[in-house]
């Protein structure tokens, strides 16, 4: 078989354009929605360090109620750093955030992403699980864009490789900011291939799913979906090594859908 | 209407077509492809000043469109796929209508980065320096990709579809 021409594959491509259905796209509500989208750039630029003060004092009043026990070493280092916020609300120092101006992202400032690798090296570690980080980073970073809500709004995530002696598999965590989230329609199951049920956690409503291997598929994960002011926590949980290989190394996500749920929901509570 | 309406009208006004058929092969749905341009026009809109100073307004839309199109389908995938050992059976030739579906079907099955390679590169007749930039990959990230997807193709399509005849 020969290389294809590009133009074959173009005209390939074409074919699947075919049957175009007519556009509702119109100038005129893309300008509303830009304007409505730059007002409320605007008014978060106002508001951010409001909120982000208000989720920096929720997330040090929820350490205050952890023991703030150190953790295993193989997720001490990452974890750890930086410190997190641990001073009364009333005496805290002014929170920092990246200004937002017009045209510029909203940021999940690094005191709250402080707070979360706090919490979760808390939860991890309650957990006792056994496991191991193996490869990936254990701590949430700043990440962008987020597909859900536009690539202004940055989050923060972390994806790890848990393993002990069964085997290896994915924990990965994100965090996107969202703003005029909707909490029913955010944690809605909608899927009927799923075990899907929305549960309340620590006072936290969570969405929790998992999945079965089946004839055609060896991949079993869990989902906890958490909502708390305007952040989306989504955790999962799964038992392959990566999508593309699909290697199967556990008989089972190194973290139950329980845990993550707990981890999902902690996470949800300390951040703003 | 001010001047940042009028040039952004214009634009919106000439290159939506085009965008939603990227953003479609992109997806797969129309309806998605429509809120894909959408979310990126409205963001163009918010940045219209900087884009446009800068002169490079298509390059950033299409950015904007293949990133958030990547990170939907990743999102999905790990909240919804249920992944198969195997593709699924390639039914037979029938008839030439069968193209298009043959086509839509195989884009589908293929991972969403070599999905945006083949879209960048072959509908949007990006070269593959332009192509790692917007996909903020390297170069020879392009090039396997592309190679993949290309074989991908002729497998997913099957030696029994009219597609597949035209991409041997």
């Amino acid at each position: 078989m020969t290389e294809p021409d590009d133009r074959d594959v173009r005209a390939l491509l074409g074919t699947a354009v075919h049957g175009e259905p007519p556009s509702a796209l119109e100038p005129a509500r893309l300008m509303r929605l830009g304007k409505r989208r730059l007002r409320l750039q605007r008014v978060s630029a106002a508001l951010g360090v409001v909120v982000i003060a208000g989720g920096v004092a929720l997330g040090a009043g929820l350490l205050r109620q952890h023991d703030n026990g150190t953790g295993p070493d193989q997720i001490g280092a990452a974890a750890t750093s930086p410190p997190p916020a641990t001073s009364p609300p009333t005496t805290s120092p002014p929170a920092t955030q990246t200004p937002t101006i017009p045209g510029t992202p909203i940021v999940l400032a690094s005191d709250v992403i402080a707070t979360q690798n706090a919490v979760l090296k808390h939860e991890y570690t309650a957990l006792g699980s056994g496991l191991s980080p193996v490869s990936g980073q254990f701590a949430f970073v700043a990440t962008k864009p987020s597909g859900l809500v536009g690539a202004d709004y940055i989050g923060s995530g972390m994806t790890t490789r848990l393993g002990d002696q069964r085997g290896t598999g994915d924990f990965i965590l994100n965090a996107d900011v969202t703003i005029g989230a909707d909490p029913g329609t955010m944690l809605s199951c909608d899927s009927s291939k799923t075990t899907c049920a929305v549960q309340t956690v620590g006072g936290i409503s969570v969405e929790v799913e998992t999945d079965h291997p089946t004839a055609k598929t060896t991949r079993i994960f869990t989902v906890a979906l958490s909502l708390s002011g305007n952040v989306l926590i989504n955790g999962t949980s799964d038992n392959l090594d990566s999508p593309q290989t699909r290697n199967a190394t556990r008989p089972s996500p190194p973290l139950t859908a329980d845990q993550l749920a707990r981890i999902t929901a902690a996470i949800a509570k300390a951040s703003p | 209407m001010d001047r940042r309406d009028r040039e952004f009208a214009e634009f919106a006004q000439t290159r939506s077509t085009a965008l939603r058929r990227t953003a479609f092969l992109l997806c797969g749905d129309w309806q998605r492809a429509e809120d894909l341009v959408q979310t990126a026009l409205v963001k163009l809109y918010v940045s219209w000043h900087r884009v446009n100073r800068d002169g490079n307004v298509d390059a950033y839309v299409r950015t904007i469109l293949t990133r958030t199109a990547i990170d939907e389908f990743r999102r999905a995938h790990r909240r919804r796929e249920h992944l198969t050992d195997e593709p699924p059976e390639v039914p037979a030739r029938q008839a030439d209508a069968e193209n298009v579906v043959d086509v839509r079907r195989v884009l589908d099955q293929l991972p969403s980065g070599q999905r945006a390679v083949l879209v960048l590169r072959y509908w949007e007749d990006l070269s593959i320096t332009e192509t790692a930039r917007t996909l903020r990959v390297s170069e020879g990230t392009v090039k396997s990709q592309t190679a993949k997807a290309l074989a991908s193709m002729r497998r997913l399509l099957g030696p029994g579809t009219i597609a597949f005849e035209e991409l041997s």
